[in-house]
């Protein structure tokens, strides 16, 4: 009963458009007059330990960290790095574009981010060089959702506090999966250039410039050895990672590349206080609506289900997990979807055996693709709003990349081994 | 003339939240100096860094709440017509008020019955912490009702 109240009531409250983060809270005050022994102080004293938690902290921060690099304009370096590179393969720029947003996608941990930062210097420069604007817009956003799948990654963080499982686990299998997406990228455009008879559209390579621009953004390319590195060497832990990795990159843009003012600073901190507060209402009354849900037992009872009985084949609920997250992506934001979830199919993952860690980097992977959906995703408003190219436009230009992502989360989802053998390999197998 | 008070008390609170994630960012900085350049525990530095996290995320989720800038899902408002759709945002509002009033009472009970308990490490009831809560709520309850009861004071929706 108190389960069909709060997701009766939430779906209704979001459907009307009522804020997620009211709608979760309000559906629980609603539900919680139903258990006994409780009033409604509860929800005060779970909304506080949902973020009293050392290692949520990552969140803001990783966020603060977004900021200062997009405002300390380190993508240059890194585009042309990568140009150094790739920019000579068939479809150059596009090229360029993908790996440019994998090393992005090493350093900061959101995949908005990566995509108004890459966004930014590359749109113009591709529109320059003969692309469609809105071809130029897609590219960049896809590859943006490279971001989250690769570490480090917001909402790795954020899955492995709720389900409660390692984060450096985690970001080591994204790695895997993050590099496999970016191929997948690399061969389509490559494969478009040939058929539209693009040349290559980079100056030649050389050893020279490619020297030159390695020490140019050799810099900006020690955050992600700084905070992976630093994580898995047990040096850090994630949170205090993410803090050495802000003080790192003020650093740069201050004092190495004379690119932010101290003056600045204010307005950085206000942009990712604001940001990360949106999410942390989410992430309190979300805790609320979770912990009432497991005191009505029902992530129980909905495992207990006979459709999710032992003898179901895991391929068949992740199947439905890879449905379920893609239609839901279309109608909510990523951190919303993941907070309402994994409370929900952890219990049932775990009865039909499947690894806790893949669990979370198909989830990762499914809501990194939502970024890019037409109705909300929320590269796809930033994509849009720097190229000024309409959604529908971007949607259509956007079908041949996402089609690779999807193939690229199918290959993921069917094979848990490829996800976990980077973890296994380097922390043992657990 | 409200507006212009509300824009000045949004900075506030604003600064307010990016000068606590300063100092956490400092704080935790500083737990990792301690440990590998001092040698030193910090037992402090770490619930500083949470207690303070925590106010610096409400004080900014009520600004939020305040410009209408929230995880929603726009679908169905934005396809009515002008005349229901502002009624059902005057409904959501409504809703909303609700929601920061049920802050505001119970986070007051809380914080105060909190305030006898002391916190692990620091020399500070944890009530202290708690006392974001029914403040965030009220401040979401003033930017709610200037909305509701005073003409033209709807943010746009960023």
């Amino acid at each position: 009963m108190i389960t069909i109240i709060l997701f009766g009531g939430m779906l209704l409250l979001f459907a009307l458009g009522v804020p997620v983060a009211i709608g979760l809270g309000l559906a629980a005050v609603v539900a919680i007059q139903d258990l006994e022994h409780t009033n409604l102080g509860v929800i005060i004293e779970r909304m506080f330990y949902g973020l009293d938690n050392f290692v949520i902290l990552a969140v803001p921060l990783f966020m603060l960290l977004g900021e200062v690099m997009m405002a300390a304009r380190i993508t240059e370096r890194l585009v042309e790095f990568a140009q150094a590179f790739v920019g000579r393969l068939p479809g150059g720029l596009g090229q360029v574009a993908v790996v440019s947003n994998m090393l992005m996608a090493g350093i900061s941990g959101s995949g908005t981010a990566d995509a108004a930062a890459t966004g930014v210097v590359l749109v113009p420069a591709m529109t320059n060089a003969g692309y469609r604007r809105s071809l130029a817009a897609a590219l960049v956003g896809c590859a943006a959702t490279i971001g989250p799948i690769f570490p480090p990654s917001i909402i790795m963080i954020i899955y492995a506090s709720v389900a409660g499982v390692s984060i450096a686990r985690m970001f080591l299998a994204g790695v895997v999966p993050g590099l496999l997406m970016g191929l997948g990228l690399m061969v389509i455009i490559g494969f478009m250039a040939r058929r539209d008879r693009v040349g290559a559209d980079g100056p030649p390579f050389s050893v020279r410039r490619a020297i030159h621009a390695t020490w140019r953004a050799l810099p900006v390319l020690g955050m992600p050895v700084l905070v992976i590195g630093g994580i898995l060497g047990g040096v850090f832990t994630p949170t205090e990672s993410a803090s050495v990795a802000c003080l790192y990159g003020m650093f740069l843009g201050l004092v190495a590349y004379r690119t932010i003012r101290l003056r600045d600073l204010p307005r950085l901190l206000g942009a990712a206080a604001l940001t990360s507060g949106k999410v942390q209402f989410v992430l309190a009354t979300a805790s609320v609506f979770s912990w009432i849900l497991a005191r009505a037992d029902a992530p129980r009872q909905l495992a207990s289900l006979p459709i999710f009985s032992v003898g179901t084949s895991p391929w068949l609920i992740m199947t439905g997990l890879d449905i379920l997250m893609l239609v839901l992506a279309c109608v909510m934001e990523a951190i919303p979807i993941l907070l309402i979830i994994t409370p929900m199919i952890l219990p049932i993952a775990l009865k039909a055996g499947i690894d806790p860690i893949y669990l979370g980097v198909v989830m990762t992977a499914n809501l990194a693709i939502g970024l890019v959906t037409p109705l909300i995703g929320s590269v796809t408003f930033v994509m849009c709003g720097i190229s000024r190219v309409p959604l529908l436009e971007f949607g259509r230009r956007s079908l041949p990349f996402l089609a690779v992502l999807v193939v690229g989360l199918l290959i993921i989802t069917y094979t848990p081994a490829m996800v976990l053998w980077l973890p296994n390999l380097l922390l043992g197998v657990e | 003339m409200v507006r212009r008070l509300l824009h000045w008390s949004d900075r506030l609170f604003l600064g307010t939240a990016a000068l606590f994630s300063a100092i956490f960012l400092t704080a935790i900085s500083l737990q990792v100096l301690y440990r590998y350049v001092l040698e030193l525990p910090s037992p402090w530095t770490e619930e500083m860094a949470r207690y303070l996290f925590i106010w610096s995320a409400f004080l900014a989720a009520a600004v939020s709440v305040g410009r209408d800038d929230q995880f929603h899902i726009p679908a169905f408002i934005e396809w009515l017509s002008p005349r229901p759709r502002r009624m059902l945002q005057v409904a959501i509002d409504i809703l909303q008020l609700g929601f920061a009033l049920v802050m505001v009472r119970y986070g007051s009970i809380m914080a105060d019955r909190m305030m006898m308990a002391r916190s692990p490490v620091l020399p500070m009831p944890q009530g202290i912490a708690y006392m974001v809560i029914p403040i965030a709520g009220f401040y979401m309850a003033v930017h709610l009702l200037c909305r509701l009861l005073l003409p033209g004071m709807r943010p746009e929706r960023p």
